[in-house]
């Protein structure tokens, strides 16, 4: 059931182009002469590469898990998601709302905006707000990462493999346990050992060249990946048993309406929906991996082009993975045997082992040879979120709460100072993540763990940015008040786990959230308002 | 639901149809960007 196309020459595919892409990550980091080269790439990115690193940037690997996880779920009314990002992305893009004025101040980093704005305090809240959610919002990487390499290259097949050479050698059922239970542990070592070799290539590459590397390499993504997912779909549509018809008809048949209305009573449901545009619409300005695209443009203009011209991109990064998805479900729908793994009480219940379904779809439609290609691109893709997200909290750390900090003691930190630091830090979340992602467990919508995670900072945040760049009266108590509120988001992760699958729990807790950190950010900016600049000055 | 299924059946046709165009001209044009991109920061201490 787990046996994949997936041999020899596409390991060797693999090793080449991620040694490759890593060389040249590490190769730039000559261009590298101050700390805005390092942080910002030097503000030189033109519109066609920005929207090519910006949407690398967003396709990551854990974006086309989690895609593929609840589309195998919750079937095409997953794909409003993509809708309402490349909503988003059209409207930021035409209007340049936010993302132009946060360009033209010259920034490096969101936190930065607090202090100009409010003040110092502010800033380094900020500052740790983001950097605290951003680091456990990568938390799950690792482990998603692993799934997919496990799966995509038939690893997964290795315990079944042993387990029946137990037994068919007359052994004991404890022999033919004690061999699955090794050879699982085995093919756990080896997959946890190529995803931390992934971790620190990215760690190394990333370090030297910072976003410089990050730019190269997420345009390398871009462009394979492209390519990678293309073929995908291309070998999903044409393949005589899937085909758009017959995915339609296998969801038709099993899942009813609720796999085609996102608005169905037992789909995601009007509140979700809601809580989803207005958290896309925060991310896409807030989200400091991707806003920071708006930081890396040449110009304003460049700004709004790359938001607009991504647009399209925010649509296909949950949209293709949940259309694979939804080939896994004909693919499975038709073999009992994976019936038997997916679906244990049935094809209209819950799935078992739903991040399975897409690689292994993929390792059986893919011919060698291709599908070498897409695994590469999609490590390639696992390796470029990494390299964004850690560059960006890192910035974070040392730009928004140690320089802050240390400048408050009188001490200036130098260029090169600023870019020794980001490099620990890069290391320090590095080794972070590796722990993290060992123990901690799979939730069962890992779209509502990053939703979450990324709560904590983005409800504080969209109100204090918006607020602080329309609102004349916001006050830097009122921003505190609003970003200390985005740590409610947190309690949900202590939910059990069927209440985080109950969608219009999380969309009314989310949309509290919201309406709570624009009260806090309101009532606190009217009761004590700041000092004017002048005469406090004076003062 | 014959509605819905249209309407996903669009969404694709157009999200997936405007993403592959889009690659076809930033593939190139990105890799023009990054060759300017080294010249601006080959200038390095000048800029």
């Amino acid at each position: 059931m787990f046996e994949t196309n997936f041999t020899q020459i596409d390991w060797w595919i693999v090793a080449v182009y991620l040694v490759g892409v890593g060389i040249l990550g590490v190769v730039v980091h000559r261009y590298i002469h101050n700390v805005s080269d390092y942080i910002v790439g030097g503000r030189g990115s033109r519109t066609a590469l920005n929207t090519a690193t910006f949407i690398g940037t967003g396709l990551g690997l854990v974006t086309i898990m989690y895609a593929a996880i609840d589309g195998f779920k919750m079937g095409f009314s997953f794909m409003i998601l993509g809708l309402i990002g490349m909503m988003s992305g059209l409207i930021l893009g035409s209007t340049g709302f936010v993302i132009k004025r946060l360009r033209g101040l010259n920034l490096m980093t969101i936190p930065e905006y607090h202090e100009r704005r409010y003040n110092r305090g502010v800033r380094i809240f900020a500052g740790v707000v983001c950097a605290v959610a951003g680091i456990v919002n990568m938390g799950l990487f690792p482990k998603m990462g692993a799934t997919f390499i496990t799966y995509a290259t038939g690893m997964g097949r290795n315990e079944v493999v042993a387990a029946a050479e137990g037994g068919n050698a007359g052994a004991s059922d404890d022999a033919a346990r004690d061999a699955e239970a090794a050879a699982a542990a085995k093919q756990k070592f080896t997959v946890n050992v190529i995803t931390s070799l992934l971790i620190v290539l990215v760690l190394v590459y990333t370090v030297m060249g910072g976003m410089v590397s990050v730019i190269v390499t997420d345009y390398m993504q871009f462009v394979i990946l492209s390519i990678g997912l293309g073929l995908g779909l291309y070998f999903c549509l044409v393949h005589p048993d899937l085909g758009w018809e017959n995915m339609v008809g296998a969801l038709g048949e099993h899942r009813g309406e609720r796999a085609f209305n996102p608005f169905h009573k037992d789909s995601y449901g009007w509140v979700w929906a809601i809580w989803m545009a207005i958290h896309f619409f925060a991310a896409a300005i807030c989200w400091a991996p991707e806003a920071s695209r708006s930081l890396t443009a040449k110009d304003t203009r460049t700004a709004k082009r790359t938001f607009l011209a991504g647009a399209p991109g925010q649509f296909i990064r949950l949209a293709i993975p949940a259309l694979l998805a939804i080939a896994a479900f004909c693919m499975v729908s038709k073999s009992v045997e994976m019936t038997a793994h997916f679906f244990p009480e049935g094809l209209n219940k819950d799935p078992a082992h739903a991040g399975q379904a897409l690689p292994l779809l993929l390792g059986k439609i893919v011919p060698s040879g291709l599908l070498g290609l897409l695994v590469a691109g999609l490590m390639a893709a696992f390796m470029s979120t990494h390299d964004s997200y850690l560059l960006c909290w890192s910035s974070v750390i040392v730009r928004d709460i140690i320089e802050p900090i240390t400048r408050y003691f009188g001490l200036e930190l130098s260029d090169s100072q600023q870019i020794k630091y980001t490099r620990i830090s890069i290391v320090c979340i590095g080794v972070f993540l590796l722990a993290w992602g060992i123990w901690y467990p799979l939730p069962a919508s890992v779209w509502n763990y990053m939703a979450v995670t990324g709560s904590i900072y983005l409800c504080g945040t969209i109100v204090v940015l918006v607020g602080g760049m329309y609102w004349r009266r916001a006050s830097s108590a009122g921003a505190i008040a609003a970003l200390a509120g985005g740590f409610l988001s947190a309690a949900v992760l202590f939910l059990r786990q069927d209440q985080q699958g109950d969608m219009t729990l999380m969309g009314m807790i989310g949309l509290a959230n919201y309406a709570l950190c624009a009260i806090l950010f309101v009532v606190f900016s009217l009761l004590m308002p700041d000092k004017p600049k002048e005469a406090a000055a004076g003062e | 639901m014959a509605g819905w299924v249209t309407f996903w059946k669009i969404a694709c046709i157009i999200g997936f149809g405007s993403f592959f165009v889009l690659a076809l001209v930033v593939i190139p044009l990105g890799a023009k960007d990054l060759l300017a991109l080294f010249r601006h920061l080959g200038g390095g201490e000048d800029r």
